[in-house]
């Protein structure tokens, strides 16, 4: 009977790890939404600002410490190339979000089981510990 | 650098694990806040107030960011393309002297590290379309925030009946088992 409710321990520590772990996943996949749509949202800015732009302005673009021109053609088509990588990598990662979180869902039930396991193996007029 | 969506979600059947990705449209997530457990209740009132002071942390960054570009408009007021003189920082403490070469045009940070330049008048209307803009984003913070804050009202005052029927219930089991 020790040995049985020590395997059994065994188990579920293992699962609950797993839980964990796949919600840390979620977790961070879920930031990196967040930062992506922040990127997406102040791009899409920089692009409303540029088509609005004359054509004749002059457009410098910050690449480390120096200031490179650019005509407002090339910034325009460099941002919207930016847009839709940020778009891609958006879609990309909520295809793996919806994915991790089927897998916490699972895992949780897994988990809820296994609480009920125990507590039947614990029996009536055991306190739960 | 306006955060406009925030992917918090409610969901009652699962307190354990709250992250909604994506956050879909908050209309489907009805939950009838009486039927709910005395600790959930209070798990869901804590998740409430994160999101209430996300919002509010929001509405002070915009309005800062709002603030730099009022700023930014009335320094353009003050510029005068006719007074090319000018001093101009080498340290915080040192300057040197200098002269505009263009002072009726500017160059203005549209964000991702692109720069424009512009003429005065364009560059008032650049401040101008953003602190509007800025307005009606802090408007539609407001708005959300004044919504969870109605929300958790709505939770703590559940909340409270809750603990007022607990403690009356306790006091009758206890009455019973006094007379028996």
């Amino acid at each position: 009977m020790a040995a049985k409710s020590e395997e059994f321990q065994k188990k579920f520590q293992t699962e609950a790890e797993k839980y964990a772990g796949l919600n840390k996943k979620l977790n961070k996949l879920v930031t990196q939404s967040q930062t992506l749509e922040t990127q997406l949202n102040e791009n899409q800015m920089v692009k409303d600002e540029l088509d609005i732009t004359r054509d004749d302005a002059r457009v410098f673009k910050l690449v480390g410490p120096v200031m490179v021109p650019q005509t407002v053609d090339d910034a325009k088509t460099n941002v919207n190339r930016r847009i839709d990588f940020i778009k891609a990598e958006l879609k990309r990662n909520s295809d793996v979000v919806e994915s991790v979180t089927k897998d916490v869902t699972a895992q949780r039930d897994i988990l809820s089981a296994l609480e009920m396991q125990a507590r039947q193996m614990a029996g009536p007029g055991v306190g739960p510990s | 650098m306006a955060p406009q969506k925030n992917a918090a979600s409610k969901e009652a059947s699962s307190p354990s694990s709250a992250v909604a990705p994506g956050g879909g449209p908050p209309q489907g997530n009805v939950i009838n806040l009486m039927a709910l457990a005395p600790q959930q209740l209070a798990q869901l009132k804590q998740q409430v107030e994160q999101e209430l002071n996300f919002y509010q942390d929001a509405i002070i960054q915009l309005k800062e960011v709002q603030m730099k570009m009022q700023e930014s408009n009335n320094c353009l007021k003050s510029l005068d393309p006719e007074k090319k003189e000018m001093l101009v920082p080498v340290t915080g403490s040192m300057f040197v002297k200098g002269e505009l070469e263009e002072a009726d045009k500017v160059w203005i940070d549209v964000g991702t590290g692109y720069y424009v330049e512009k003429t005065i008048e364009e560059a008032q209307d650049y401040f101008k379309r953003k602190v509007e803009f800025l307005t009606g984003q802090i408007e539609k913070v407001q708005s959300v925030g004044r919504e969870k804050s109605t929300v958790r009202q709505a939770i703590t005052e559940v909340l409270e009946t809750k603990m007022v029927q607990m403690q009356m219930a306790h006091a009758q089991q206890q009455r019973k088992t006094t007379k028996t």
